[in-house]
């Protein structure tokens, strides 16, 4: 089938999972032990009868649950996902501020990890079984079986305190710096566009350890695929086709060993963005980052049913949009996936 | 599913003929265990060397975990001294103290108690709900089989630690709720292994055999299906023992899981966050929990590599020219003396 169809299929779905996604997040926070509504309305606004019964007429909650469904699904329609306890503000506002930290340090996570990780998956073939494998495989394996929460710890008590060369866990910034104007909520981003350059430097010193810390898990695996497929490309009959005709090793590298070797890498970086948000909830708690992830957390801590209702569900639905384009991506490099549907 | 069977996999019936999936009968060589053992050893021993330091980690984590409270001269919860608190590693001390005076290494030590059985216990649960529906879903067939699947889709379609700690908040914070939020979210991952086990099972001669001599269905679910789909099943759940314990202390370090005064590893870390200068408060636990992980990951590779020779890591030689002249041309002198 061609690409547009098995895109389209694809996507397509992807709704069905979206949906059945937000069922199962609704009917759990309506579990949530606890009187919502106390929370919501404050001390005072708690037990005021006619605020009570307000609310309760906005959300349905005296409705059954698949009446309130219904109504949250409507809410849900016009961007309100309700009202936070914790931060006694719009829940979509909420995420809206949050995000773009989480995704900046996702993405700085996968720079950092990519690169290392495909670099010392490559080096580990090359010297197949000598010395720089072995440490290659040695990191990989660790990486594996570390909790990113601990790691983090340790990243702090070497880099912050021992050596004092990287900030402390307070976040994006430091003290006395203001967030840079506005584009795309990614302070680095932001900052290198507006021409602030000690901003940039200052969010880039605190981004740095968290995104290798979120990254860890994510470098030792695609070390391990890396390494992996360019073992099996560099036994390939087509290489030493190559070779005795005389290609470059430049040449060799470049159009007959990377863009074979690399193609299984797409797949992990596909399953690293869900990976890379579940790694998120450690780790922002760590480094105090202000990002989905902790919020995810406070939330849950405090019992705050529309704030982890509306978290689950962005996280969900991002790790479901995701593996559909990395399927697409996967399927337009290698076109024996689309043909064999 | 799979259709065809591989040569050597114990869902082989014994018989060197199987009958696949679509009805044609396809012959495979029958490889005996034994073989497949030689062709390990020869080739570099690097999985069973793995393999004996899993079980050595193991089995000395499941010593400590029985015997402890006979030989730490100190309670993990009850010995309190708050003049020595936080005082560093000593010989008295060898993991140093905690903020109430509590010794770490007891603490430590008395972890295993908590986190080896709740990975087993989680473990279990989630292998023994997902195979029994996996294995009626793959049996049954039609609209139980698509609804089974559109289900555990949508389960594994949140990351699992977003969702346990949804689970775990609605339940309130205990090992027990931690067990039953991790099983939630992992059940549907056996599911699947099963059912495609079942549904490639079904059509071996040995079932077509217990359906002609008059077999009812439910005894051939139960003696001719269920038994063979194991053993993935078996291999599956070892790596994931550890996966479970970096799950299990994640969520007791967020503060969803054990409650404080309760020696769990994810705990103690998190109680050590906020006394980042007191360094052995969390390395040691850290350790612990990296410990056993990587031990479950060693057994369960080495199972992976023993069961299923498609996964069976490469030891195949070869590469060896191209890669000399990469290094050669790449790396220069530097690169041909790392070698």
């Amino acid at each position: 089938m061609g690409l547009v169809r098995f895109a389209t299929r694809r996507l397509l779905l992807a709704i069905p999972t979206l949906f059945g996604l937000l069922v199962i997040a609704f009917v759990l926070a309506n579990y949530l032990p606890g009187d919502p509504l106390a929370r919501i309305l404050g001390d005072v606004g708690g037990s005021d009868p006619v605020a009570r019964a307000t609310y309760e007429r906005e959300w349905g909650l005296d409705q059954p649950i698949h009446e309130r469904f219904w109504i949250y699904l409507q809410h849900l329609v016009t961007g309100d996902l309700g009202q936070s306890t914790l931060t006694r503000r719009g829940v979509a506002d909420d995420l809206v501020e949050f995000f773009p930290a989480t995704i900046e340090l996702a993405l700085a996570a996968i720079v950092v990890a990519g690169t290392a990780g495909i670099i010392l998956g490559s080096v580990a073939a090359f010297y197949h079984n000598k010395w720089p494998d072995l440490v290659v495989r040695t990191i990989a394996l660790v990486a594996s079986g570390v909790p990113v929460f601990w790691l983090g710890i340790i990243g702090l008590q070497v880099f912050y305190l021992r050596f004092q060369i990287l900030p402390g866990p307070e976040g994006r910034l430091g003290r006395g710096f203001d967030p840079p104007t506005h584009i795309t909520g990614l302070y680095t981003f932001d900052a290198l566009v507006t021409g602030d350059f000690a901003t940039m430097w200052n969010a880039m010193s605190h981004l740095l350890l968290p995104a290798c810390v979120l990254g860890s898990f994510f470098l030792g695996l695609l070390a391990r695929m890396t390494r992996a497929s360019m073992l099996e490309v560099l036994r390939a009959p087509h290489l030493v086709t190559a070779r005795s005709k005389g290609v470059s090793a430049r040449t060799l590298l470049q159009f007959h060993i990377l863009p074979n070797a690399l193609i299984p890498t797409v797949t992990v970086l596909g399953l690293a963005i869900g990976g890379l948000l579940a790694g998120a909830v450690l780790t922002e708690t760590v480094f105090s980052w202000p990002g989905i992830g902790r919020y995810a957390v406070d939330a849950a801590k405090a019992l705050d049913y529309q704030a982890i209702l509306g978290v689950t569900v962005l996280i969900g639905a991002v790790y479901v949009v995701t593996n559909a384009v990395v399927d697409i991506i996967y399927a337009a490099l290698d076109p024996r996936i689309r043909l064999g549907e | 599913m799979t259709d065809i069977q591989r040569p050597g996999d114990a869902s082989d019936p014994g018989s060197p003929v199987a009958v696949t999936g679509r009805g044609e009968t396809m012959s495979t060589a029958p490889v005996t265990p034994t073989l497949a053992l030689k062709a390990d050893r020869l080739e570099g021993g690097g999985g069973r060397l793995a393999f004996n330091i899993g079980v050595t980690i193991v089995v000395i984590w499941v010593l400590v975990a029985l015997t402890v409270p006979w030989w730490t001269p100190f309670d993990p919860v009850t010995d309190q001294d708050l003049q020595g608190r936080l005082a560093p590693p000593s010989g008295e001390h060898w993991f140093g103290t905690d903020n109430l005076g509590r010794d770490v290494f007891a603490r430590v030590m008395h972890g295993a108690r908590l986190s080896l059985p709740i990975a087993l216990v989680t473990v279990a649960v989630s292998v023994a709900i997902g195979c029994l529906i996996g294995a009626v879903a793959g049996f049954l067939g039609g609209l139980v089989d698509e609804v089974v699947m559109r289900i555990s889709d949508i389960v594994l379609s949140f990351p699992a630690i977003v969702l346990a700690l949804a689970i775990a908040a609605a339940l309130g914070p205990s090992t027990t709720n931690v067990v039953i939020a991790i099983a939630a979210v992992t059940w549907p991952e056996y599911t699947r292994l099963m059912r495609g086990q079942v549904l490639s099972i079904r059509n071996n001669l040995h079932v077509l055999a217990a359906q002609s001599i008059g077999c009812s269905r439910a005894r051939i679910f139960r003696v001719h299906v269920l038994p063979f789909g194991l053993q993935p099943i078996l291999v599956k759940a070892t790596v994931d023992l550890g996966m479970v314990i970096l799950l299990a202390a994640g969520l007791s370090f967020i503060g969803v899981g054990a409650v404080p005064p309760t020696p769990e590893w994810g705990a103690m870390v998190s109680e050590a966050q906020s006394r980042i200068d007191s360094w052995w408060l969390g390395l040691f636990p850290g350790i612990a929990i990296l410990s056993m992980v990587l031990a479950f990951n060693f057994i369960g590779d080495a199972m992976r590599d023993r069961f299923d020779p498609q996964m069976r890591t490469q030891r195949t030689r070869g590469g060896g020219a191209t890669s000399r002249m990469l290094r050669r041309t790449l790396l220069g002198k530097a690169g041909e003396r790392a070698a």
